[in-house]
């Protein structure tokens, strides 16, 4: 009973882990603008991360290497120091966007200005990260993540013409006054917020931070194939909810608190406190995250003691790179730009960046070394190869489309 | 080696350029100007919709007071940022004057009517409130004439 409430407990925690600011912005934009149109950038970046998360956790969970190891030793020392400035820039950026969404959702409830909260979420985030157990900030905010649930529900309660869903889902095409290079855009800001590089650092170094072995694989299997899918469900279900509320009205989306109005149409005060909560927990853990991961890659690549799994003084130097990303961030979002624009631009960027992320865990999950008769079989071979081509593709076309665009303009 | 070096060189010349130049607005003839008018009331349309929405649910009771107040806030400093936005261009020919003068009533007093909606949602005022909806849907109908036309 107790195994079977752990594995339940991992498969909620992935679930309200995988929707981070990015996920609610990109999501709830598209819905406005796009309608369902976009759903097959979401069901694509799901299925990449999902792939690719169970890739790392194996690595991890047999090889006993984490994703930033691989790419040290395989793309080689000064290969892995320009991925690392790369993932740690991109780290920071993202921490700052979930720190300007936790102080946003602060703003729609209290009334007062989110600048004021910036610094007061920073200093209770680095706290978490100081103080709470690993599992407990992994547990704790991925079950008050599931509060998104809620935008399912409204689903329900809304007058949602399923039968156009499906149409647009199915048979996608660039809705009229849009152009392809706005559509594509768009859809690689929601392909980057399913593929963000933090999630699948922390996903491996946290296997390692809960000493999962190679008994542990099936745990980390139902996290990952259950886990994430249900999460890419809960981005679907947010851009689908903006549809009959948003979309009708011509509403642009580009501030966070009108991710929440179809929420508030269906199920009034209840739902829209539910769903605040949902934004909280999402942002908070995904910002402990972020500045957790940038601890463990930059640790990792220069081989210092890293982890919760070390009392702070046994690590300092990952708790300081914690600290430091914290005080970084901060100082990017007091400078009073605009946290939804951070994020966007983040997640564009970030699914520039992912390839040299996913890349070297491919790699070494081939590995028979490291991962004995636990390497890749045909069918993840050819699905992460696959998905490395489309990162590729993606990767490629992400600065030109950003330029073209003004960003999405 | 040489070689490689000038060609990386000039591939980053190229692309700071294009940087610089995207950075740019370019001149506009009459119809870039029509096209920025009709971007603006489109816009402006879903500002009025995501304040018009709001404050709806706070009237009927299904948000909670700061929230709604923030996203009509927020639909308010939009508003006035399309505004400035449009102000900011240069007019091309005589067309393109009357074109704007025509759009930035509209709009002005859209943005306007957001504030008194502000205004009103802050005090309490339901009937406040009330009215300025009404004013806002007719300034809807407005803006969505002049994106038609533009």
């Amino acid at each position: 009973m107790k195994k079977f409430l752990q594995l339940g407990l991992g498969v909620v925690t992935a679930v309200g882990g995988f929707v981070d600011i990015g996920n609610l912005v990109t999501s709830g934009i598209t819905g406005a603008r796009f309608g369902a149109s976009l759903t097959w950038a979401i069901i694509i970046g799901t299925i990449g991360m999902t792939v690719y998360a169970e890739m790392a956790g194996r690595v991890s969970a047999v090889g006993g290497r984490t994703v930033f190891h691989a790419v040290r030793e395989r793309l080689g020392v000064r290969t892995a120091l320009v991925n690392m400035i790369a993932s740690g820039l991109l780290n920071l950026l993202t921490l700052a966007a979930e720190l300007g969404g936790v102080a946003l959702v602060l703003q729609l409830v209290t009334g007062v200005n989110y600048l004021i909260w910036v610094p007061i979420v920073a200093a209770v985030m680095w706290l978490a990260i100081w103080r709470l157990p690993f599992t407990w900030l992994e547990n704790l905010f991925g079950v008050l993540g599931l509060a998104l649930i809620v935008f399912v529900v409204a689903l329900f309660k809304l007058p949602t013409d399923w039968h156009g869903l499906w149409q647009q889902t199915w048979h996608p095409r660039v809705p009229n006054g849009e152009g392809h290079p706005t559509y594509f855009f768009y859809a690689v800001s929601l392909f980057g917020a399913c593929l963000v590089p933090y999630q699948v650092v922390f996903f491996s170094s946290g296997g390692r931070e809960e000493k999962w072995s190679p008994g542990s694989v099936t745990e980390m299997r139902m996290n990952s194939l259950i886990g994430f899918p249900l999460g890419g469900l809960l981005s679907i279900a947010i851009m689908f909810a903006a549809v009959p509320v948003l979309q009708p009205r011509g509403v642009d989306v580009a501030h966070l608190g009108q991710v929440a109005l179809p929420v508030t149409q269906a199920l009034g005060v209840t739902g829209l406190a539910i769903a605040l909560l949902g934004f909280f927990a999402a942002t908070f853990a995904a910002g402990a995250e972020c500045a957790l991961s940038t601890g463990y890659l930059i640790s990792q690549y220069f081989g210092w003691p890293w982890g919760k799994m070390h009392r702070p003084a046994a690590a300092p130097q990952f708790h300081l790179v914690c600290l430091a990303a914290v005080i970084a961030a901060t100082g990017f979002i007091l400078t009073t730009i605009d946290p939804v624009t951070v994020t966007l631009v983040s997640v564009v960027l970030g699914a520039a960046a992912v390839p040299l992320t996913y890349f070297p865990v491919l790699i070494v999950a081939n590995d028979r070394d490291y991962m004995g008769d636990r390497v890749n079989r045909r069918l993840s071979n050819t699905l992460g190869t696959l998905f490395l081509v489309v990162m590729l593709v993606t990767s490629l076309a992400t600065l030109p489309l950003l330029f073209i665009t003004k960003a999405g303009l | 080696m040489r070689c490689w070096a000038v060609v990386t060189c000039r591939v980053i010349v190229i692309a700071l350029l294009s940087v610089l130049t995207s950075c740019v607005s370019p001149a506009i003839d009459s119809a870039g100007y029509r096209d920025k008018v009709g971007h603006a009331a489109e816009k402006m349309t879903g500002i009025i919709g995501s304040a018009q929405l709001a404050a709806e649910q706070d009237l009927a009771g299904k948000a909670f007071g700061t929230y709604a107040d923030q996203v009509i806030s927020d639909a308010e400093q939009d508003a006035q940022s399309v505004v400035g936005q449009l102000d900011s261009v240069q007019p091309p020919d005589e067309a393109s004057i009357t074109l704007r003068n025509q759009a930035d009533d509209v709009l002005q007093n859209a943005a306007g009517q957001l504030s008194d909606l502000r205004i009103a949602q802050r005090r309490g005022d339901k009937a406040g409130m009330r009215q300025s909806l009404k004013d806002l849907s007719d300034s809807l109908a407005k803006v969505q004439q002049l994106q038609d036309s533009a």
